[in-house]
């Protein structure tokens, strides 16, 4: 029987219990687009006022119709992005994450009918932003599910977004185009705190 | 916004509150009969609603609307809501009757869109919230034939009114096979 030293064990123990305290939001480089008219979408929430950290989002296309419709985004501390984004019209559907410290999935929903703040339609390649926002809860009183709105984030969180995606991108194209936006942003005086 | 998973638990329209009529048409002077048709402007393309809960699936191309006393808000209803609501076929006359009062509200509908294993529900909401005048003698009040634009994101982007009263009398005659009493609904606006 082959036998561990103990400083593997807790090595493994510890990259284990990292695992689970970072949670289930996974992370990932944008993929270089496959063709000419793939974009990516990126943004952020700050889940401070929810139960739970932002570990997942997805994004149903809604034209031209499609067998697969929900994309999945890659996840890093409130900034959600992905690439391999063709043309469309899309719509965030979900997002939510898991609390260890109750032991519950967390699901929110956006609204299903109409045009959302954050949802966007893509025609050409491109960095689509779809905004920042903070999460706010609704109390609706006891018994009775909370609600929750998201509400925008002014100032240089575009920037400061897409400074950190830029961490996640290794492609010409990607760097060109966050490149070209970081150039086009200016910093103003107002952060998100 | 759960009434409709508690409709999916009650069976296929049972326990809505509001039914169609009789095959003669008989009323008794309590009640009277609404009658119109409902579309959606583009139609439902069959894999549209994503009915995937358990018994969900009888909803399809079906719609809830409420008619009552009162305005009814579709998107916060309570559980006695249902009492003033009845399922109907997107695209087909619809009969129903409903208890005579001197006013009659007509709320809109809601159409099950969604109903995810996950637990996910989504309605798509079509507004409402119209009243007509009844009088002693009136058996059928004739609606109209809505039709409910809308865009890609299912926002409803226009409501249009077609009178199609002359054939719908027609219509009605044939259904019930007796000439009843109707009258088109004078529309107003709820203040």
């Amino acid at each position: 029987m082959k036998t561990f030293p103990v400083q593997q064990l807790l090595a493994l123990y510890i990259a284990t219990l990292a695992i689970g305290l970072a949670g289930c939001s996974t992370t990932g480089h944008l993929v270089p687009p496959s063709e000419a008219n793939i974009s990516a979408v990126y943004g952020y929430i700050d889940m401070s006022d929810a139960p739970t950290g932002l570990q997942w989002i997805t994004m149903k296309k809604l034209q031209p119709r499609s067998d697969t419709p929900y994309y999945h985004f890659y996840v890093d501390d409130g900034m959600f992005y992905r690439s391999e984004i063709p043309p469309g019209t899309y719509k965030f559907w979900e997002f939510g994450g898991f609390s260890q410290w109750k032991n519950t999935d967390y699901t929110f929903q956006f609204q299903g009918q109409g045009k959302g703040e954050m949802d966007r339609v893509i025609d050409r390649q491109g960095l689509y932003f779809a905004g920042c926002y903070r999460y706010t809860r609704i109390k609706t009183g006891f018994f009775s599910p909370n609600k929750f709105d998201l509400e925008p984030i002014e100032g240089d969180c575009e920037r400061e977004t897409l400074e950190r995606l830029a961490r996640w991108s290794k492609d010409a194209t990607w760097n060109r185009l966050i490149s070209q936006r970081l150039s086009e942003l200016r910093p103003v005086a107002t952060s998100r705190p | 916004m759960r009434w409709l998973a508690v409709l999916l638990l009650l069976g296929p329209g049972g326990c809505a509150g509001l039914s169609e009529p009789d095959s003669a048409g008989n009323l008794d002077g309590s009640d009277i009969v609404l009658a119109g048709r409902i579309t959606l402007d583009p139609p439902l393309r069959p894999d549209e609603q994503e009915l995937q809960m358990l018994g969900s699936s009888r909803y399809r191309d079906r719609l809830l609307v409420a008619v009552g006393p009162e305005a009814i808000d579709m998107r916060e209803p309570g559980f006695d809501t249902l009492r003033n609501a009845a399922m109907v076929t997107l695209g087909e006359v619809f009969y129903v009757r409903v208890p005579r009062r001197d006013t009659l509200v007509y709320s809109g509908g809601s159409i099950l869109m969604n109903a995810h294993r996950s637990g996910r529900m989504d309605y798509l909401h079509l507004p409402g919230t119209v009243h007509f005048r009844t009088r002693q003698d009136d058996e059928i009040i004739y609606l109209g034939t809505l039709v409910y634009h809308r865009d890609v994101y299912n926002g409803i982007t226009g409501v249009e009114i077609i009178d199609e009263f002359d054939a719908s009398r027609q219509t009605f005659l044939r259904h019930f096979g007796r000439a009843m009493r109707t009258r088109r609904a004078n529309l107003e606006e709820l203040q």
